[in-house]
């Protein structure tokens, strides 16, 4: 399949979100510490509770194509943020940024995706805490300009 | 045959119940996530109110200036959960605790919150108030409680259940909630657990036109030694969609 020309880097990278979701307890289940990130085609988004789905495929180290799923928020957390049924376009090319399963399954939790426009879409708790970091340096950095 | 005093009775009844239903906040309509602000956010599930001021604390602290906001809400967070907690709860339910830890993650089960962690859910709750009674509606897992608010007091023998039995009154400008036949909850996972003598007490707030706070109160001498008393926001939210949990499945 020659739209199949993805690959999957894999590897734990150094991602700028410090993500602590310490009381949605994911813990056990993904390892929040780490982060990886690939390239993927969209099979399909299930946006439901209590959780939504993204259906992805990837290409591994040796050529052959692997189903994944991206595990990110339930629908209403997403909707508010824009997300809808039909986001994605058919068989999108997507750089997704998550957590991986603690156990090894081809499953990630959310941090990010980049869309094939350069879009991004980010967990809404990570972007949360991004906001309220960026607030508060702005703030000490005024506090400090009037010292 | 209707004596004057009969009539006086109506009369002050008429009036006392004009003066409640002109007098009694109105809490209707649907309440959200309020926008991303340090303490909201660390109380995103509910927290202690005393390790959302001890998070505070941490912000408040110039030593913490290098420290990013998701280092210190992880540090309050670790605070509350293995050192706060513990040390409100009595000897005989930390040993319970441990002894009935449920090792899934709570993302792994498909099964809906509690009372007390449904007191303090995020996302939308849509609040009506009828005449007699008022309905709390959860985004999360659609949960729909009843509030009694005609007076009655919970029957003596009740059998305890998932949401328990409510009742309410107003005080003041504050809606005041009481839960009782609760059913034990172990929850381990960052939640409170209690035993089936719990009660919940809580107290709904406005904060101007557009914030909607709760304090919540856990009462249960099995498990805590005094009362907990925790916290969560919510703010306008009006024509925000609750959205069903139709086959709930664990993708992994």
């Amino acid at each position: 399949m020659k739209t199949l020309t993805l690959f999957l880097l894999a590897g734990v990278i150094g991602f700028p979100f410090s993500t602590s979701h310490a009381h949605h307890s994911f813990a056990g289940a993904f390892d929040m510490s780490s982060t990886i990130q690939f390239e993927a085609r969209v099979v399909r988004l299930e946006l439901r509770n209590p959780h939504a789905v993204i259906h992805i495929e990837v290409v591994n180290e040796r050529g052959d194509i692997e189903q994944w799923t991206i595990e990110g928020p339930g629908k209403l957390s997403l909707a508010r943020r824009g997300w809808t049924d039909d986001m994605f376009e058919e068989r999108e090319l997507i750089t997704v940024y998550g957590n991986p399963s603690a156990r090894g399954k081809p499953i990630v939790w959310l941090s990010k995706i980049i869309k094939s426009d350069g879009a991004e879409l980010v967990d809404p708790l990570v972007s949360d805490d991004l906001a309220i970091e960026e607030e508060r340096r702005a703030r000490r950095s005024r506090t400090g300009q009037g010292e | 045959m209707v004596t004057n005093m009969n009539k006086l009775f109506i009369l002050i009844c008429s009036v006392s119940f004009a003066t409640w239903a002109e007098e009694a906040p109105d809490f209707s309509g649907t309440w959200s996530d309020p926008p991303p602000r340090a303490e909201d956010a660390f109380c995103h599930i509910g927290c202690m109110i005393e390790a959302r001021d001890y998070l505070t604390s941490l912000l408040d602290d110039p030593a913490n200036d290098e420290k990013s906001y998701a280092e210190l809400k992880g540090q309050a967070m670790r605070f509350q959960v293995t050192k706060l907690l513990p040390g409100y709860m009595t000897s005989e339910a930390l040993q319970k605790r441990l002894a009935n830890r449920d090792p899934r993650p709570l993302s792994r089960v498909c099964d809906p919150w509690g009372l007390v962690r449904t007191t303090m859910a995020p996302h939308a709750m849509q609040f009506t108030q009828y005449e007699d009674h008022i309905t709390l509606y959860y985004s999360e897992w659609t949960v729909l409680r009843h509030v009694y608010m005609d007076g009655r007091k919970p029957p003596a023998d009740l059998e305890p259940s998932k949401y328990g039995y409510s009742v309410g009154y107003f005080d003041g400008d504050a809606l005041i909630v009481e839960t009782t036949a609760i059913v034990a909850d172990n929850f381990a996972a960052g939640g409170f657990p209690h035993s089936d003598q719990a009660t919940v007490t809580e107290r709904f707030t406005h904060v101007g036109d557009e914030r909607l706070e709760v304090e919540v109160v856990l009462t249960d001498p099995l498990t805590f030694k005094q009362p907990l008393r925790m916290a969560r926001a919510w703010a306008w939210a009006p024509g925000e969609e609750i959205y069903p949990y139709d086959n709930c499945v664990v993708p992994e």
